[in-house]
């Protein structure tokens, strides 16, 4: 009879809690104080971390809000009743096609820096493919397993962020966050533009809602999930300008993991901390590509009545040829930012489309809501 | 039924592949440990290149005291290995080939740069580039400059150290702890200073016989990261004061005819900038020292009050001379700004930095036309264990 609970394919409020941290929390950490710090002077980059942070928890909130309103009813059949089918049927395409460009960019960097610091030998097309064969298992299995994953994974990532963090210290210089308050409006508005690719991932709120028995305490249990990822962030950049300044932050590639190899943890047991850390991170990054290609199939499930197995076999392969497109790093980079513009700008323009087309007929149609 | 079974064998044989991950493998005896390396000019060449030797310390386990019990014979425990080259990281890949062994830098502990290399214009900072940015190099690996060649300081081996790169870097190490000599720096922050465009310091060792020392700073002007002068004993001890750089250390003070020395303990210092003439900025560098008494060559007690003060003066002065002796030399001589009056400005006054910004200590060196007060106070915690070891103490006087 207890098996049976799991297998019901229905999740709590508190796992959409650590499922938004958990898609948010990837690559994007690992070279985001680089774009801030070369953006802002000296440390004035937090307060674009905390505008930012904050537009997208109330965003986050927004989109579950829209989606709690409509209680065990799936993205397609409430968009639906808001904007007609085949306007709801592009829109869940354009939102399955944010999941898969999501999880080809975050597969192909994290096979980048795996190579970079771990293996020297091994090509990038083989790491790859061995980090998405894994990904395609865990999404093939049951959806409310994902996220139970995600719940047994986000501790150990937010254990190994406060100790990489807490190790820092010892090189911690206050003298390098000053001076305060120097940035002008417009270096602000570049280190907001800069920073905000890195909360992407939060639109799966639209579509995971539906599996919340209670959907009633999602919006505030998003909420909260994206809270977690913009204080992790908050802390990061801090303790990166503290230990390198602003400078050498703005010129390093990845200085979260420059500040994991910074650290020396006395005895010599730990002399190599960050392929500890990078490891760890691998886990964060693995919840962010399996929870972007689940959402794709799962969009796409409600498309097209056909198993979900046959649609991760196609998919695999595309994101697969996807994340293997660009040639160096630098058209990397340009796919990231291509999928950070797309990623927002669709999550956020459905979202509000969506939510204001159900306020105005919500006083009509919705009446016991 | 039969010829999908054949897929799925086929599927899963392929599964097999990615699992032994072989690329990667390599046995740590196959390793060359690379614990130090020292980098030397060899010539200049006629088109503006410069050739450079890099000296690269491997270690040789089967030396390590613990095993020449076992019949490791005289072997020594690590093996120096030069090439010359123009380019630092061709030439550690040229010393593959002669070590028989892969270099394996993420154990790197020092690296000493002779001074002919960073007297030239330009030349350290890409000499620096490759242990910044090959990702075996990890920041935390501790940088000197030598005075003399610098390959002769990893062929030192005391006889309590197996490995000449841990000895330099425990001797940098201690040395800053109770020698009075400055912080020893890491490559992380030299990358700060390279980015930035400010003066800096770094240390520098020499050979002294069986033994190196660690002593004195090499002055470096910002724009071409090139080395002006190694700085004496005294003015890096003055320098220490003023940057807080140093731990530690003795002063010695005369009061009355006899010779005392004090122990430092904590120092801190305080720098000021005021007004707001920017060429003619007043900075003020106020200083606070506490220290115990180590040793006394005279015969008079020391828990005499007016004695104690006499002491604690003598020692101010003795520290603000100190300080004025080192400000005259870098602002006075050199015309740069390595006090960090710099980064203080641009903490503290942004917006006159701005303004000073190019012209701080290159240019119209607004610096060198700064006025620069000392002021020195030190406490004196403790006499010591005892008060007199002399007993014809009231005969003396």
């Amino acid at each position: 009879m207890k098996w049976f609970d799991y297998a019901d394919e229905k999740i709590s409020d508190k796992e959409i809690m650590i499922a938004v941290p958990s898609i948010v929390i990837g690559v994007g950490i690992l070279s985001m104080p680089r774009e801030l710090a070369g953006a802002t002077t000296s440390s004035d980059g937090w307060i674009s971390i905390v505008i930012g942070g904050t537009i997208f928890v109330f965003i986050t909130w927004m989109v579950a809000k829209l989606a709690a309103s409509f209680p065990n009813q799936q993205f397609l059949t409430y968009a639906s009743s808001l904007v007609t089918k085949p306007v709801a049927v592009v829109l869940t395409f354009l939102l399955s096609v944010q999941g898969i460009i999501l999880s080809a960019y975050v597969m192909r960097v994290i096979a980048e820096i795996a190579k970079e610091y771990l293996f020297d030998e091994t090509p990038v097309e083989v790491i790859a493919l061995t980090f998405l064969l894994v990904v395609v298992y865990a999404v093939s299995g049951s959806r409310a397993g994902l996220f139970r994953l995600n719940m047994m994974f986000f501790p150990i990532i937010v254990i190994i962020a406060v100790l990489v963090i807490v190790f820092s210290l010892g090189w911690f210089n206050t003298e390098n966050l000053l001076p305060v308050f120097k940035t002008s409006f417009s270096g602000h508005l570049q280190g907001l533009q800069v920073s905000s690719l890195s909360y992407i991932g939060f639109g799966i709120v639209l579509f995971y809602t539906a599996l919340v028995k209670q959907p009633a305490g999602a919006p505030r249990m998003a909420a909260i999930g994206m809270s977690m990822a913009v204080g992790l962030y908050l802390l990061f950049f801090i303790v990166c300008l503290g230990v390198f300044g602003n400078l050498s932050t703005a010129n390093l590639i990845y200085p979260t993991i420059e500040l994991a190899k910074e650290i020396e943890i006395p005895g010599g047991f730990f002399e190599r901390f960050d392929s500890v850390f990078l490891t760890i991170w691998i886990m964060a990054i693995f919840n962010t590509t399996a929870m972007g290609l689940d959402v794709a199939v799962f969009a796409l499930n409600s498309l097209f009545n056909v198993k979900k197995a046959k649609i991760l076999f196609v998919l695999s392969p595309l994101v697969y040829f996807i994340g293997m497109f660009p040639k160096n790093f630098n058209e990397v980079v340009t796919l990231g930012a291509f999928v950070g513009y797309y990623s927002l700008i669709v999550t956020v323009i459905v979202t509000i489309v969506l939510l204001i087309i159900s306020k105005i007929k919500g006083g009509k149609k919705n009446g016991k809501k | 039924m039969g010829k999908s079974r054949g897929i799925c064998l086929l599927l899963t044989l392929g599964l097999l592949m990615p699992l032994t991950s072989c690329w990667d493998r390599m046995e740590i005896e196959e390793r060359g440990f690379a614990v130090g390396s020292a980098i030397d000019l060899v010539e200049k060449l006629d088109n503006g290149e410069y050739k450079i030797m890099l000296t690269t310390q491997f270690v040789v386990p089967a030396g390590m005291s613990a095993s020449t019990q076992s019949g490791g014979g005289n072997q020594e425990p690590f093996m120096n290995l030069s090439v010359s080259g123009e380019s630092v990281f061709d030439i550690s890949r040229e010393m593959s080939k002669l070590a028989s062994r892969e270099a394996y830098y993420p154990h790197l502990k020092v690296i000493i740069i002779s001074e002919e290399v960073v007297e030239e214009p330009d030349l350290f900072a890409s000499i620096m580039d490759v242990f910044l940015r090959d990702h075996e190099m990890r920041r935390s690996v501790k940088l000197s400059i030598s005075k003399g060649e610098a390959k002769e300081v990893l062929y030192i081996k005391p006889d309590n150290e197996d490995l000449p790169a841990m000895y330099i870097k425990s001797v940098m190490e201690n040395s800053y702890k109770t020698g009075g000599s400055i912080e020893p720096i890491h490559i992380g922050e030299v990358q700060e200073y390279l980015l930035s465009n400010r003066s800096y310091v770094i240390p520098s060792v020499f050979v002294a016989g069986d033994n190196i020392k660690y002593e004195g700073v090499g002055v470096f002007q910002g724009k071409n990261n090139q080395m002006l002068e190694i700085l004496n004993n005294d003015e890096t001890k003055g320098l220490g004061f003023i940057i807080e750089k140093i731990k530690g250390g003795t002063i010695k003070v005369e009061v009355g005819g006899d010779l005392i020395t004090i122990e430092l303990a904590d120092i801190k210092s305080n720098i000021k900038v005021e007004g707001k003439d920017k060429e003619n900025l007043k900075i003020s560098v106020k200083m606070e020292l506490e220290g115990k008494i180590a040793e006394t060559f005279g015969n008079k007690s020391v828990l005499d009050r007016n004695y104690f003060t006499k002491i604690e003066e003598a020692a101010a002065k003795k520290v603000e001379e100190l300080a004025q002796q080192t400000i005259e030399k870098v602002q006075g001589e050199l015309k740069v700004d390595v006090l960090g009056i710099s980064d203080l400005l641009y903490q503290r006054h942004y917006d006159m930095w701005q303004t000073i910004e190019g012209d701080w200590d290159q240019g119209a060196n607004y610096f060198s036309q700064s006025t620069i007060n000392v002021s020195a106070d030190v406490k004196i915690e403790k006499p010591g264990a005892t008060d007199n070891i002399n007993s014809n103490q009231n005969g003396d006087q």
